[in-house]
């Protein structure tokens, strides 16, 4: 999901995602395609799940908040890696900041 | 080396692309009607993508596409595989449709697909999987029209398998090393019979295989979906022209089809696992 080096005092509002990235549903896992740099993603499960919770809508603490009950595990364990997750998904231009 | 023959041009058409050849030289003729076997057209002949072979009095053989030259070598073989090469690339690149750079073969309409870059062994592969009774599709793309509702049927395109002497030597088959036509560095085996049996009918894409080398005996292990999907879009020739009905299209054929990495050393035997692989899940 990333390096777990990541600086978790950025903003607390991520997303939405790009307009130029086209996602397919196969078998509930989610595959990314960047239409602009022609570059495919694979998500696996958590990822994925953080990718569908990228609606604009929430933001980091309501992300987090979802994925520790998702996963029965405490929020503060699952903080770093969405945070992680989240900046991979900035990093390689699939957020709509970056547009 | 005959004369004989009037310099008419033969014209073919691969995928989109129609061609004409103009030769004078009969040894020459009768092997790029060997090697474009299938392909043969008689139409667009204006359009066609104009290419001439001559033989000059310095025993120079030349190769020109609309009159600019393209090659110049000792021999007629060596000019012919830079024919071929470049009547490949144009071929696939005007594709209207989605193309992905793979080795490609059949058995009883179920497509099974091995999208690699070259030089990775997919065309070892699929002369393997010929030889162990796949019919074949092509050694070098997927091609999937894709262009209106129930246009996810793959196109044949069945170019003359171009493979290294040691390649042929490694899948082990004297049909096909018996009708090869050395060119040079390549042996390019034409799509014939009785060794080659070209797929036709409505031909599905029913599996997607990664190739990995390196492990024996050979094995075969199911994955997910999305590796397949992922494999099309990353061996593509040409997602990014259209990249929102591409990367539908894609999704499609993937949701319709299973998943493979083929792990093997010996491709004979890894192409005798996957024919049993298709006629289990035709039986099935």
């Amino acid at each position: 999901l990333g390096d777990e080096q990541t600086d978790h005092t950025g903003p607390n509002r991520f997303g939405p995602r790009a307009a130029h990235v086209l996602v397919s549903e196969l078998d509930g896992d989610l595959t990314l395609y960047d239409s602009q740099r022609n570059e495919v993603h694979v998500l696996n499960a958590t990822a994925g799940d953080i990718w569908r919770l990228l609606d604009g809508e929430h933001d980091l603490d309501e992300i987090v908040a979802d994925l520790a009950a998702a996963y029965d595990v405490a929020p503060d364990v699952v903080r770093p890696h969405v945070v992680a997750t989240l900046s991979t998904f900035a990093e390689r231009g699939l957020l709509a900041e970056d547009e | 080396m005959g004369l004989g023959r009037s310099s008419r041009a033969r014209g073919y058409r691969l995928l989109d692309l129609p061609i004409a050849v103009r030769s004078a030289d009969d040894v020459v003729t009768d092997a790029l009607d060997r090697l474009f076997r299938g392909f043969a057209s008689h139409d667009d002949t204006v359009s066609a993508r104009r290419y001439a072979i001559e033989r000059h009095d310095t025993a120079t053989w030349t190769l020109t596409c609309e009159g600019a030259s393209l090659a110049r070598a000792d021999t007629w073989q060596s000019v012919v595989a830079e024919l071929l090469v470049d009547v490949n690339a144009a071929a696939v690149g005007s594709f209207s449709g989605f193309a992905v750079h793979a080795g490609v073969v059949a058995y009883d309409g179920a497509v099974v697909a091995f999208p690699a870059d070259s030089g990775t062994g997919k065309t070892t592969m699929t002369a393997a999987c010929l030889d162990a009774g796949f019919e074949y599709v092509s050694d070098e793309a997927l091609c999937v029209p894709g262009d209106h509702e129930g246009g996810d049927h793959v196109v044949a395109y069945p170019r003359a398998l171009l493979l290294t002497p040691e390649a042929l030597s490694l899948v082990g088959s004297e049909g096909l090393t018996r009708s090869g036509i050395g060119l040079g560095d390549e042996v390019a085996v034409p799509a014939e019979p009785p060794c080659i049996r070209v797929a036709t009918g409505n031909l599905r894409l029913a599996h997607i295989v990664r190739l990995v080398r390196g492990r024996a005996p050979a094995r075969l292990a199911e994955c997910p979906r999305q590796n397949g999907l992922e494999l099309l879009l990353r061996k593509s020739f040409n997602a990014h022209e259209h990249p929102h009905a591409r990367f539908q299209l894609a999704s499609r054929l993937a949701g319709h089809a299973r998943a493979w990495q083929l792990e093997y050393t010996d491709p004979a035997p890894a192409a005798r696992l996957l024919l049993g692989l298709l006629a289990d899940s035709q039986a099935s």
